[in-house]
Formats: structure tokens, C-alpha cells, sequence
């Protein structure tokens, strides 16, 4: 089977390589990099208030800018997990169990170019699988009609709340929330408009940008309000640039362990709902388990940071597949890229690559440049983290409240919107406050009016026979699996077999 | 070994008892619509409301909480919540440059940075540059405050 052509590839390289692409992934990666290095403003809260500007943007640059500071985050997030114990994000936790003992042993410069090298090769292998694999998916997902859409979209929310909540109740709980927020809003088929409680703005069901913003970005102050600063740690991060290229090349003597850490970072990123949090535990604890001395890991050992780092980059090429091919975001991150592409008129699932290719190839290829400067740009980026991280959170706090109301307005130029980001903040942080899943209700709240329409279409069409189609079929065992996998996770935590955060 | 005790979560209770508001405010609001119309909000409905029994029956009366057992300061929260929604109350009077300006040196003062010129100095900085990347960047129409002989 031809899946694309070699001047399609040509093109989306060539793409990929003209200047106003380069230099929105030049601009990705450092914004990625500074906002990776801040515990608890995530590579997520930051894109979802950049979601506004995407309108202006572009499909093509929005992605290239998303996806660029996606990946360098992910690797940023190692630098105050080895400075200050702090991880950047959810999935540097592991970085820290081997990052900060090299810190305190005097060995930060190594660190953090060990976590640096295995980043690029974790990230660059995970480009590859994903410009290797995303158009097979892509051919494949063209078979998809309404029921199988309708099926894949209850998978996703079946996944992702699943697998992201404290517990299974309230992970799924926060999807079905998500779907029926999605009811609200002018119904498809015969055009009436359901509980839009007076508000001509809800006509339309809730605004995707101010729920984004409401929830990652400004329920996160409630928790920075009542912090000094982002990093509480006291010692000051010591770094040159001789120690960080030793620990880029010493990164370099560990090629199987980023290869295989690699590797699960992109097959966990391309379940949904999974994310990398799970990913650097799984890729650890197979490292301890192919290591020749396991003994020494947990106490700073290369082998061990190597193999978190490798797998955290890995994740993002994973996660970008099930995104562009099924229209099924993997992380908060994919979901916010998703909905840029939606913004502009994009639907991202199974027609992608067929009816965008030479976009799809040029987001690909972003990718793997985005990685490949990734060396370059840690290293310098790594030597000046400990100033910018600094900044007070009395400063700070009120700078990104402006911003997320701000970004609010941007999109539709109401201030109804503004009203919105308060209400889904407060909502976004009762929600994490008492462990339900924010993933799955923003994903819920996004593929509801597909999966109603969809459903619609199928039943409309071949009735319930419909869903006895092969891979509808196929995607309903797979969404039972995704019931059971929680259950099959905990015990194997109760046994010791793997490791969660 | 002393076994965990069993006690009555209320705040356990906080996200259902706003689902259910809102879903009693939604079917509410569409009591004379018609049920094709609402067949999906009601199957919907019928998982949602499975799952929120499950999650009151878990969660309600268990021993191991989800919620953090560290106390949190409120003060602060309500504070910037208060703020943010008199800012968006004013907007539309005072125009965005005043507004946006108050807002940003208000919160500054009352999260504890005391140096009035610093305060003064990125409020001014933050408010210049989104005004200008916003309406001369983007071309977007903010609420503005005419006072005859400027458009703040």
C-alpha cells in the first residue's frame, strides 16, 4: 500500500525547513525550556494561554510552536529535578531520585548534561517512530465511519479517565462531567439550543480557549498564591560548561538504555491517557532491571537519569500520533495542539493525512528538528536556569492572572469569556484539589459534540449493526481493557513489579 | 496497629453536589424541549449519574481521602478570585489600560511587594505592551475609556 508519496515527504521537509517555520521552532524551544524549568507552570498551562494567538498563527505554525516547546519542556523539567529535587513537571519525578544525589555530590554540570544528551536521543528517536508510523496509522484510520469514530472517541474518554484520576470512580466520573458540560449549546441535528441559560455566548456550548485557560492556567494560582516563590529549595544551582558537555558525552556510553527507554517513552505515549508521568517510572524501573549493578541506582547514577530523560522525550512523538491520525489527544499537551488545530479550522482523525499531508510531513519533521536543536539549546538554556527561575511569585501570580483573562478576550473579544477563565478556574482547581481528572473532563468537553454526532450519523445510517463492524468492535474491547487496566496497574504496584508515582 | 478510622467526608461532597446543580439547572432550562433533543443529554445523564452514586459511595465515607491533608490558606485565593471579578466588572467603564493597571498593582500590593516603584513599573510595562500588541498587533477592539482628548 502507497501511503505517501516521496515528493509529499519532500515537501513537508521542505516545509519544515523555511524560515518562518525554524524560527517558530527556535521560539517554541526556548519558551518550552524557561517554562519546563518552572515547577508548577507547566509546558500545558503556558500553551493553553498562547491558544488565543494560534487564530493569528496558523494550523502549520501553532503546531510547530506547540509541539517545539512541548518537547523542550519535557527535557527543562529535568533541570530544577536535579538542581533542587523540584521537578518541573509530573514526569521529572524519576529525574529527581537520581539528578539531585549527583547535585549534592558536586556533579550538577554532569547531570544536567547527561539528562541533556539522553533528552536529544530520546526526542530524536521518537521524530523518527513518528514520521515512520503516523501516516500506517493514518492509512489505516481512513476505514473509520461514525461508528468507529463515535467508538474511538469513547475510548479516548474511557482512557484517559481510566488511567489519570486518583481513582477510577473519579476519573470517569470527570469524563462523563466533560460530556455533559458538552450538551449545553445549539443542538446539530434539529437546531435547538439546550440550556444556554440566557447567555447568547453559550450558544455555541462552552468556549474551548477559556475553559483551557480557566482550568490549567488559573487554578494554578490558588496554589502559587500561597508560595514565596516557585522553588523552595536553598541551594544555589553551580554550573559550567565544561561539566554539562562531559555529561552530554558521558550520556552518549548509555545507547541501548536511551534506545529501549526511548522506545517505551513513544509506545506509552501512544495510549491515551497514559503520559509520561507513567512512562519515566516504567522506563526506570526496566532499566534497574537490565542494569549490571541495579544496587547503584536511587543513589545518582547515570544509567538511572539516562533512561528517565530518554523516555520523557520520547513521549511526545508517541503522544502526537493517536492526536493527528484518531483526533485522540494523549496528554493535557496534545489536547491543547488539537484544539489549535480545531481553531483553525483543522480536524484532526483518521482524513489528516490524506487531506493535509504535506502539513502533516512539515509538523513531523518539526519535530524531529525541534529535538536535534534541543543540544544546542539545553546546554545554554541549562547554564542560565537558575536566574530565571527566580522570579518572586508575588510578581508572578498576578502576571499570569492578567494573562489567562487577557487571552480569554483575545479569541472572541468578550469579556463574558474573562468571566468564564474565574469560573472554570475555580472548578479546575476544586476538581485537582479533590483528585479528579482534569484531562479527561477537557477531553470529555471536546470530543462530546463528535461523539453525539457521530453516534447520531451511525445509528442514522446502518442502525446498531453498525457497531458490530471489525475495528468497532476491535476499539470496544479495547476500551473494556482500558477499564480493567487500572486494576492490573494496582496490583502490580502491590507486588513490586513496577513503580508509580 | 490502629485501624484507620472511618469518617464522613463533606468536602468529598463539594464536586457532585455542583454537578448536581447543574444538571438540575440544565434540565430546567430544557424542560419543553423535546425529547429527540434530549436523548443523548439523557443517556449521558444516566452515566453521569451512575458514576456520581459510585463516587459518593467511595469517596463519602472512606478511609483514605484523595484530598491533601495540608491546610491551605484561603485568604489569598479569594482575594485574587475578588479582584479578578472586579476587574472585569470595571473593565467596560474604566476602559482597559485603567483597568488592567489597578488590577495588576492592587494584586501586586496586596500579595506583598511593597516597592511602589516596582509595583508602578511593570504594571505600566505589562499594560503598555498588551495594549499595543493587542490592538495595534492584532488589530482587536478593547473596552477604552474616552476622555475627550484620549482613548485610554
Amino acid at each position: 500500500m502507497e501511503i505517501a508519496s516521496l515528493s509529499i515527504i519532500g515537501n513537508g521537509l521542505t516545509t519544515a525547513l523555511q524560515f518562518n517555520h525554524l524560527a517558530w521552532i527556535l521560539v517554541g524551544m526556548l519558551a518550552g525550556l524557561i517554562i519546563g524549568a518552572i515547577p508548577g507552570f507547566n509546558d500545558t498551562n503556558f500553551l493553553a494561554m498562547m491558544l488565543p494567538l494560534t487564530v493569528y498563527l496558523g494550523p502549520l505554525d501553532s503546531v510547530i510552536f506547540m509541539m517545539s516547546c512541548f518537547c523542550a519542556a519535557q527535557a527543562a523539567g529535568s533541570i530544577p529535578a536535579i538542581l533542587l529535587n523540584i521537578p518541573g513537571t509530573p514526569s521529572n519525578a524519576t529525574t529527581c531520585l537520581e539528578g539531585f544525589k549527583m547535585t549534592r555530590r558536586g556533579e550538577a554540570g554532569h547531570a544536567l548534561g547527561l539528562s541533556i544528551g539522553a533528552s536529544t536521543v530520546g526526542g530524536v528517536l521518537s521524530a523518527l517512530i513518528a514520521l515512520v508510523l503516523a501516516p500506517v496509522v493514518g492509512v489505516y484510520a481512513l476505514n473509520f465511519g461514525p461508528a468507529e469514530l463515535f467508538m474511538m472517541a469513547l475510548f479516548g474518554m474511557t482512557a484517559v479517565g481510566s488511567l489519570t484520576g486518583k481513582s477510577l470512580t473519579k476519573g470517569l466520573f470527570s469524563s462523563a462531567l466533560g460530556l455533559f458540560l458538552a450538551c449545553v449549546g445549539t443542538e446539530f441535528n434539529e437546531g435547538y439550543t439546550r440550556a444556554s441559560f440566557g447567555f447568547f455566548e453559550l450558544y455555541e456550548g462552552f468556549p474551548l480557549i477559556p475553559v483551557l485557560l480557566g482550568v490549567f492556567g488559573f487554578s494554578e494560582l490558588f496554589t502559587l498564591v500561597n508560595e514565596k516563590n516557585l522553588f523552595t529549595g536553598e541551594k544555589k544551582p553551580v554550573t559550567n560548561f565544561a561539566s554539562i558537555l562531559g555529561g552530554v558525552k558521558a550520556s552518549m556510553r548509555h545507547k541501548l538504555n536511551m534506545l529501549r527507554s526511548g522506545l517505551i517513552g513513544v509506545l506509552v505515549g501512544l495510549i491515551p491517557g497514559t503520559g509520561a508521568a507513567i512512562a519515566t517510572w516504567v522506563s526506570y524501573g526496566q532499566a534497574r532491571q537490565w542494569s549490571k549493578q541495579p544496587e547503584k541506582f536511587g543513589t545518582g547514577c547515570d544509567e538511572g537519569l539516562v533512561a528517565a530523560d530518554a523516555c520523557n522525550n520520547g513521549v511526545p512523538g508517541g503522544a502526537l500520533i493517536p492526536t493527528v491520525t484518531l483526533g485522540i489527544p494523549g496528554s493535557g499537551t496534545t489536547l491543547v495542539v488539537m484544539a489549535a488545530l480545531m481553531i483553525n479550522g483543522i480536524t484532526p482523525g483518521p482524513s489528516f493525512f490524506s487531506d493535509y499531508a504535506v502539513e502533516a510531513y512539515a509538523i513531523l519533521f518539526a519535530l524531529l528538528f525541534a529535538n536535534l536543536l534541543l543540544l544546542p539549546i539545553g546546554i545554554l538554556i541549562a547554564r542560565a536556569a537558575g536566574n530565571v527561575t527566580a522570579i518572586p511569585n508575588k510578581y508572578l501570580v498576578p502576571i499570569i492572572a492578567l494573562f489567562c483573562l487577557v487571552g480569554a478576550f483575545a479569541w472572541r473579544q468578550m469579556v463574558f469569556d474573562m468571566y468564564l477563565v474565574i469560573l472554570f478556574g475555580v472548578l479546575g482547581a476544586l476538581l485537582n484539589r479533590y483528585g479528579y481528572s482534569v484531562p479527561a473532563f477537557l477531553l470529555a468537553l471536546l470530543l462530546g459534540p463528535l461523539a453525539e454526532q457521530n453516534l447520531h450519523w451511525a445509528l442514522a445510517i446502518g442502525g446498531i449493526e453498525s457497531f458490530q463492524r471489525p475495528i468497532a468492535l476491535v476499539i470496544l474491547v479495547a476500551t473494556i481493557a482500558v477499564l480493567i487496566l487500572p486494576f492490573v496497574l494496582n496490583k502490580m504496584v502491590r507486588r513490586g513489579k513496577i513503580q508509580l508515582p | 496497629m490502629t485501624k484507620p478510622k472511618c469518617r464522613f467526608a463533606c468536602e468529598e461532597a463539594i464536586i457532585p453536589g455542583l454537578s448536581l446543580f447543574f444538571v438540575l439547572s440544565y434540565f430546567w432550562q430544557t424542560r419543553q424541549a423535546d425529547l429527540a433533543v434530549l436523548r443523548w443529554p439523557l443517556g449521558v445523564f444516566a452515566i453521569l449519574g451512575t458514576l456520581w452514586i459510585l463516587v459518593l459511595i467511595f469517596n463519602l465515607m472512606s478511609k483514605n481521602h484523595a484530598t491533601p491533608s495540608t491546610s491551605i490558606t484561603y485568604t489569598k485565593p479569594i482575594l485574587i478570585l475578588f479582584v479578578s471579578v472586579l476587574y472585569l466588572v470595571f473593565l467596560p467603564f474604566l476602559g482597559f489600560v485603567l483597568s488592567t493597571f489597578i488590577y495588576l498593582n492592587v494584586l501586586f500590593l496586596f500579595l506583598g511587594s511593597k516597592s511602589y516603584f516596582i509595583n508602578l513599573f511593570i504594571a505600566s510595562a505589562i499594560t503598555i505592551v498588551l495594549f499595543f500588541g493587542m490592538v495595534v498587533g492584532m488589530g482587536m477592539s478593547l473596552p477604552r475609556l474616552d476622555l475627550g482628548i484620549i482613548l485610554l
